[in-house]
């Protein structure tokens, strides 16, 4: 899908075109949820701030005048949502409420590459962790990352070598730390 | 390892790290969403625009809670499938004692007809009425329907019209002095279509119906007819999400004395959507006093808006929400519980 697809999709949705709107809902729901993750890591939470970004977007779609930017315009809504409540969280954890769980709350039994490589992951630079989930999880193209990020394909390109050589090296430095006598 | 393996070895890593399963837009469970949620100041949009959306949200708001306007935008919805009412009685021909062809030739000869109507709404699952009103409805096979809705009081709270030229839903709100121009959309058209006697009486075909036998109503010896929507309904796919129709139950009372009908009773139940007020409604229309030709002035049927009235944006809004509610189109698949955000918050999850 590209920008016009969605500026026409957006435009139509708008004249009460209710099947583009499915349309919208269906291509970006997975991207918000991947997006709040990265904030938030823990897919329950990810999910609600996706829908508090949709119902926002919903409350606010008259101040979108570019409907070509619709993708980054939703993306950001939903990043704020979930870096606020992922600031709540902390803030509870703080004030020494148990119901909530840590941003980083690797399970020591969970000690398998896996959980590794997604702790690495959950470390690295916001917009790299952004650009991981939505091209891994969503599978989405550099062309599509970039429309929802607001940035250029050889960012996202730039992006993502960096974010893959950064975890590549972490797990190098955590092998050899194990295997030092 | 070469270094391609290597790479190909990270990639099936970080697949596997950022996989998150299935997810998938539930649109019942967002709706349940969008109707409990009270708005919420400070949600952090992008400021790019000067902003309508103030003026958008106190409209909604209004929509959503006042009575009178939720009900006179669900009233256009109901005189529209009240159009049936005007010629139902194709789909009996031939199978019943009444001779049902002179009540087809004779209703095709009406011109005009007005209408009473008590319609009651219930929330599903109660018994007490959610809200009544008492509706007089004037049809015109030129003009439209006019349908005026009045309160218990006896006060007119709205009227309704649904003009055939030019193509457009009007409502007044006499409660707020507020007035409100629906063009009718080539969508709208083509729902509206749907909703033609004939489109119906096609529909209505395709059922059963029952003889309920013979009674008396208002001294006129009658003949009932009973027949039950199976889900095939006119409103369907993209926009059954504005009145989402589960069941419906018609019963038309015709005279033995004169071959039209003399009463109809109409039962239908709801899912959730936008004419709804995102509840599941049970609705009862009991019609009588059904008059044949009388003479209407022809400007009952024109929408004469006080001068001191004031109009109410709800075009934009309802197009807007339609669209965001669209999600109607959606096939509901996969769970997303909206409320689970208390449990997950007591659950540690591991990462």
């Amino acid at each position: 899908m590209t920008e016009n697809t969605d500026a026409i999709l957006v435009a139509t949705a708008l004249r009460g075109d209710a099947e583009s709107f499915s349309r919208l809902c269906e291509q970006y729901y997975p991207a918000l949820v991947a997006i709040a993750y990265t904030q938030l890591a823990d897919r329950g939470l990810a999910e609600d701030a996706a829908q508090e970004a949709l119902l926002a977007a919903y409350r606010d779609i008259a101040r979108l005048k570019k409907p070509e930017r619709f993708a980054g315009w939703l993306a950001a809504i939903c990043r704020n949502i979930a870096i606020d409540m992922a600031r709540t969280r902390a803030r509870q954890e703080h004030a020494g409420i148990e119901d909530c769980s840590p941003v980083l709350n690797t399970s020591r039994n969970e000690n398998d590459t896996v959980a590794v490589v997604r702790e690495i992951i959950l470390r690295l630079e916001p917009d790299m962790r952004d650009i991981i989930y939505l091209r891994y999880n969503s599978q989405m193209s550099y062309s599509r990352i970039a429309q929802m990020l607001g940035i250029s394909e050889e960012a996202v390109n730039g992006k993502l070598r960096r974010a893959r050589d950064k975890i590549r090296r972490e797990l190098q430095r955590q092998a050899s730390k194990e295997t030092e006598p | 390892m070469n270094p391609r393996n290597d790479e190909d070895r990270l990639d099936e890593l970080i697949a596997r790290a950022a996989d998150l399963g299935k997810v998938e837009f539930d649109r019942e469970e967002w709706l349940d969403r969008l109707a409990a949620e009270p708005e919420k100041p400070g949600v952090s949009t992008p400021q790019t625009h000067s902003t309508t959306s103030e003026s958008h949200r106190k409209i909604w708001r209004t929509i959503m809670e006042s009575r009178v306007t939720r009900y006179s935008v669900a009233a256009t919805i109901l005189v529209a499938v009240s159009l049936v009412l005007s010629d139902p009685f194709g789909w009996l021909d031939g199978r019943h004692g009444v001779v049902l062809a002179d009540v087809v030739e004779r209703m095709n000869e009406v011109k005009t007809m007005t209408i009473r109507e008590r319609r009651v709404y219930y929330e599903a699952g109660k018994d007490e009425p959610w809200f009544k009103t008492n509706v007089v409805q004037y049809v015109s096979s030129d003009r439209g329907i006019v349908d005026e809705q009045y309160g218990e009081d006896g006060q007119l709270q709205g009227r309704a019209y649904i003009q055939k030229d030019p193509p457009q839903i009007t409502i007044m709100l006499v409660g707020e002095k507020k007035y409100v121009k629906l063009p009718l959309t080539d969508s709208a058209t083509r729902l509206m279509e749907r909703l033609t006697p004939k489109a119906l009486v096609e529909y209505f075909k395709a059922g059963d119906c029952t003889d309920l036998g013979t009674a008396t109503i208002d001294g006129h010896e009658v003949t009932g007819f009973e027949t039950r929507d199976s889900g095939l309904f006119p409103i369907s796919g993209q926009y059954r999400f504005l009145f989402p129709i589960k069941d419906i139950k018609w019963q038309f009372w015709i005279g033995k004395d004169q071959p039209l009908p003399v009463a109809a009773d109409l039962e239908l139940t709801t899912g959730r959507g936008l004419f709804t007020v995102f509840k599941e409604l049970r609705i009862t229309c009991h019609d009588y006093d059904m008059e044949y030709d009388p003479n209407i002035p022809s400007t009952v049927f024109d929408p004469n808006i006080p001068a001191d009235y004031t109009p109410l944006n709800l075009e934009s809004t309802l197009k807007e929400n339609a669209a965001w509610l669209g999600v109607g189109g959606l096939p509901a698949a996969g769970i997303i519980a909206c409320r689970r955000r208390r449990t997950r918050m007591r659950q540690r999850q591991t990462v």
